[in-house]
């Protein structure tokens, strides 16, 4: 029974390889709809808490020393990192 | 098994239909033909998408020349071009290689599961390539391409693949406009089109203030694309703002990645190599090989499409700022010889912490424990009070704390932070600074990158050296400045070399640089490596019982119901035992596919993965069900969950296969970390470990672990699932010594002190209660075609009435260990 199962997959699968190569690509409907993209990801992301800043400072022999630093993230200043995504299903 | 169908092996999925008219619930079958189309290299196939309509499957078969594979999928023609309108709809691609995605069943997120790329932006513009770097890497055979019209309009567009036989470069594009005038995160565009007059200097060539600046940023970007051979895109928002200063400092300018990121279970993201693990936005989109906005989803218009932001101070030149030191724009440093605020150099120094060369671990005790992993607190990455996390970072998964000549991991399995002390020592174990600018560079320190590449690189003045002596220090200085303890330096500690002359140290002033140095090596594990990957090593399950040993009393049974060799999945049903709100036991089910180490359910024609059966009937032989209107889903992820904090709640350290169960019941949902109860090496001989059922009585079942004992008879342990009062499914357990060849008569127990799913366990533990009895008799067992069969009688006691059979014909409707 599997096999004559098998054998009949591989039948239509080579009834249907023969597409028309400019005709559309076939479609079918997704099981559910898809969710609105503004809410459909789940996605795990954030804002950086820092961001890296070169400041430069005079030194006392009068040449300039460059320093990069991480800094508080302006972004996170200026709103709230918003930007884990809604929940999605697994 | 109660699940309905007891039927056989092979036709489960087929006989699970016959199911779905009596309890309308489960999925289409496997096995339903597909309409595969071939696709050809570089010809654009027609793309007429309906709403919320797929083309599935179309493929392309690659020779082992290809070193580039590129997919589109455009509504604007020609492609990437800007004749025309796009049309409306919102096409996701996604791309699989090696086997197809499934035929039937399918919701946009479940093929995404199955993708090993995707590209899911709110626009139909989309597109992914693929390299011999790519985390799936390109590489000979089927590559097959899904693509969805998400949206609720019909789309229309094409489709193309192009394999290419030739590397090619990508570009950082920079966006010089998109300006804000947020008083915290400002964004003046006018720095790049200013027209103050300007001279020609050290090869560039433009004569204005603003151009020679746009001038200078595209040769830091170019250096950088040329150092690390970037061949994807990366676009960069580039802004001015006034950041200040006085006569004796400013900040000259800042950088950051816009986001970081992190495959979960949730959202998964394929292409990224390490699970449970931040990467900064820009190291995902090379791996993706799409943009942000595809990977991640949402919009792409404005900023939405990119990916760093670089902000120079645009008060640096006045009078009162250093003394009106102006920045020097030329590509030839030469001609500045004191190479003083250099643009290109402080251009590429601060993308390249923008390109990921930047740790998460906390360094700044304002900002929680010190040495602590980066969580999620509210919709932050935090170091405390978090509701998600904390998770390694890819960076600081390359760092190793050395003493003397052993190294341990910077990260790595722990428990609760426990290694934040560790961390901590390392990043003060360089020189003391007792006041700012301090600075001793060359001092080895115990803080060290082990990536491979930077330790062999030619540009490592310790290459050649034995491990850990040829590890490249970070900086880690014992901070005297306030204490007089040694305390981190939040602000440069960790993210910066020590090496002479590198352009990646925290103090880079007086340097000629155009060169990256270390961090081209030290980039490359993050992502940004061209080195040919080999195929992803994907987790691993065994058929068995498996439970959170923090949710002791849950559980879910997990068998193999069919070997499907024509989609190359494994099939699975994974029974969920647990207990409701009021600690009452009750049972789940799913059935899906095992895909990568993943168990993927199919989609119930509820919409559900995870369902709950009420029973309508139980009489003998016509045991009826229907699904309950509970929304459910289900997702068990084998690969490595090691890394989940799920897994790090207590030490599993010692436990070799985990896997991370991602359930949601309701409004409820939770991650658990979950091990096998019985191991293969530990089953019975005869082996009678699987999911069993009445054949002719379909609609119960159990589970029957079968666990040796050496010369012993073999303890026996049965889960059982059955209608209980008022048809709701519930279950109980026996165990006992196991008497193959005679009758095995067994206390049926039922825990009486359940717990809910997301509620402590009891203090004192669970409690059985007997409910009635199950005997097990004429148990047969290697039969040449078919599965063990045997006997079942049980009495079930329950509020109101009783589950009773009486030698039932069962049989086992899993595929027996070690079958084909």
């Amino acid at each position: 029974m599997k096999n004559r199962f098998l054998l009949g997959l591989v039948a239509l699968g080579a009834a249907v390889s023969a597409n028309a190569a400019d005709a559309p690509l076939a479609t079918q409907p997704l099981a559910t709809p898809a969710p609105a993209k503004s809410t459909a990801t789940g996605l795990r992301k954030a804002t950086p808490p820092t961001v890296s800043e070169t400041s430069v400072t005079r030194k006392p022999d009068g040449s300039l020393a460059m320093n990069c630093v991480q800094k508080p993230n302006p972004k996170l200043k200026a709103a709230p990192a918003a930007t884990t995504g809604g929940e999605r299903q697994p | 098994m109660i699940h309905s169908s007891m039927i056989h092996t092979a036709m489960l999925r087929t006989k699970l239909l016959c199911i779905l008219s009596a309890g309308a619930l489960l999925a289409a079958a496997a096995g339903v033909a597909r309409a595969d189309s071939p696709l050809q290299s570089g010809v654009p196939a027609t793309l007429a998408l309906p709403a919320n309509n797929l083309v599935l499957n179309a493929y392309i078969d690659v020779d082992a020349t290809a070193k580039r594979l590129t997919f589109d999928v455009c509504s604007v023609q020609p492609c990437g071009g800007l004749q025309g309108a796009p049309s409306s709809g919102d096409f996701d691609l996604f791309v699989r290689y090696g086997t197809p995605f499934p035929a039937t069943g399918l919701s946009e997120d479940i093929i995404n599961r199955y993708a090993h790329y995707h590209a899911v932006s709110a626009s139909s513009n989309e597109t992914i390539t693929v390299l011999p770097s790519s985390r799936m890497p390109l590489r000979a055979g089927r590559w097959y391409i899904t693509v969805v019209n998400a949206s609720q309009t019909a789309g229309n567009g094409t489709l193309t693949v192009t394999a290419s036989p030739a590397t090619q470069l990508g570009t950082i594009h920079v966006d010089f406009g998109h300006p804000s005038t947020d008083p915290d995160a400002p964004c003046d565009d006018s720095f790049w089109t200013d027209t103050t007059a300007a001279t020609p200097v050290g090869g560039n060539n433009a004569t204005t203030l603003g151009a020679q600046r746009q001038n200078a940023l595209f040769h830091a970007t170019n250096e950088l694309v040329t150092q690390l051979q970037i061949p994807i895109d990366i676009t960069v928002h580039a802004c001015g703002a006034h950041l200040g200063g006085d006569m004796n400092s400013a900040i000259l300018a800042h950088a950051a990645p816009l986001t970081y990121l992190f495959d979960d279970p949730q959202f998964p993201l394929n292409a990224l190599p390490k699970k449970y693990t931040w990467y900064s936005i820009t190291s995902a989109v090379r791996l993706a090989g799409t943009s942000g906005c595809s990977l991640g989803g949402g919009s792409c218009d404005g900023v939405a499409n990119e990916e760093l932001e670089a902000v120079f101070n645009e008060d640096i030149g006045q009078p009162n700022i250093v003394g009106g030191e102006k920045f020097y724009l030329g590509f030839d440093p030469s001609p500045n010889p004191g190479h003083s605020l250099d643009f290109v150099t402080i251009a590429m120094h601060e993308m390249t912490h923008g390109l990921g060369f930047f740790g998460l671990v906390n360094l700044d005790a304002t900002q929680g424990p010190l040495g602590a992993k980066a969580g999620i607190s509210g919709n932050s990455i935090a170091f405390s009070n978090l509701s998600l996390g904390p998770y390694d970072d890819i960076y600081d998964d390359y760092v190793a704390i050395v003493n003397g000549s052993t190294y341990t991991p910077f990260m790595g399995y722990e428990v609760n932070g426990a290694n934040d002390a560790a961390r901590i020592a390392a990043a003060t174990s360089g020189p003391v600074i007792t006041q700012d600018g301090d600075y001793n560079p060359g001092t080895q320190t115990g803080l060290r990158w082990s990536g491979a590449e930077a330790a062999s690189s030619s540009v490592n003045i310790n290459a050649g050296k034995a491990a850990p002596d040829n590890f490249p220090s970070l900086y880690a200085p014992c901070d005297k400045i306030t204490t007089t303890t040694c305390a981190p330096e939040p602000s440069s500690t960790l993210s910066h070399t020590i090496q002479a002359g590198d352009m990646m140290n925290a103090f880079y002033s007086g340097f000629n640089l155009r060169s990256m140095g270390l961090a081209v090596p030290m980039l490359a594990p993050l992502g940004w490596s061209n080195a040919s990957a080999t195929a992803p090593v994907f987790g691993q399950t065994i058929p068995s019982n498996w439970f959170d040993s923090t949710h002791n009393g849950h559980g879910f049974d997990f068998q193999v119901v069919l070997r499907d060799p024509v989609a190359g999945h494994d099939v699975y049903l994974l029974t969920f035992y647990t207990y409701d709100a009021n600690g009452n036991p009750e049972w789940y089910q799913a059935q899906g596919s095992f895909v990568d180490g993943v168990f993927l359910p199919d989609l119930q024609s509820n919409g559900q993965t995870l369902y709950r059966l009420v029973y309508t009937s139980s009489d003998l032989g016509h045991i009826t069900a229907h699904a309950d209107s509970v929304a459910g889903s289900v997702i068990v992820d084998f690969n490595q969950a090691a890394q989940s904090p799920a897994c790090r709640n207590v030490d599993r350290s010692s436990i070799a296969l985990l896997g991370v169960m991602s359930w949601s019941i309701g409004n409820e949902s939770a991650q658990w970390c979950v091990q096998p109860i019985v191991q293969l090496a530990d089953h019975a001989s005869p082996d009678l470990n699987g999911h069993w059922y009445a054949p002719t009585d379909g609609g119960w079942g159990f589970e029957f672990l079968d666990v040796s004992n050496g010369t012993g008879a073999p303890t026996v342990v049965v889960y059982v699932y059955y209608p209980g009062a008022n048809g709701q499914p519930t279950w109980a357990t026996a165990s006992g010594t196991l008497n193959v060849t005679g009758s095995t008569t067994l206390n049926l127990l039922q825990v009486s002190n359940g717990y809910c799913r997301l509620c402590t366990p009891p203090a004192q533990g669970l409690t059985g209660t007997s409910v009635g009895s199950i005997t097990l008799s004429s148990l047969q067992t290697n039969l040449p075609a078919g599965r063990p069969v045997g006997a079942a009688s049980i009495t079930a006691n329950f509020a109101g009435g009783s589950f009773v059979r009486v030698n039932d014909p069962i049989s086992e409707l899993s595929v027996p260990p070690g079958a084909p």
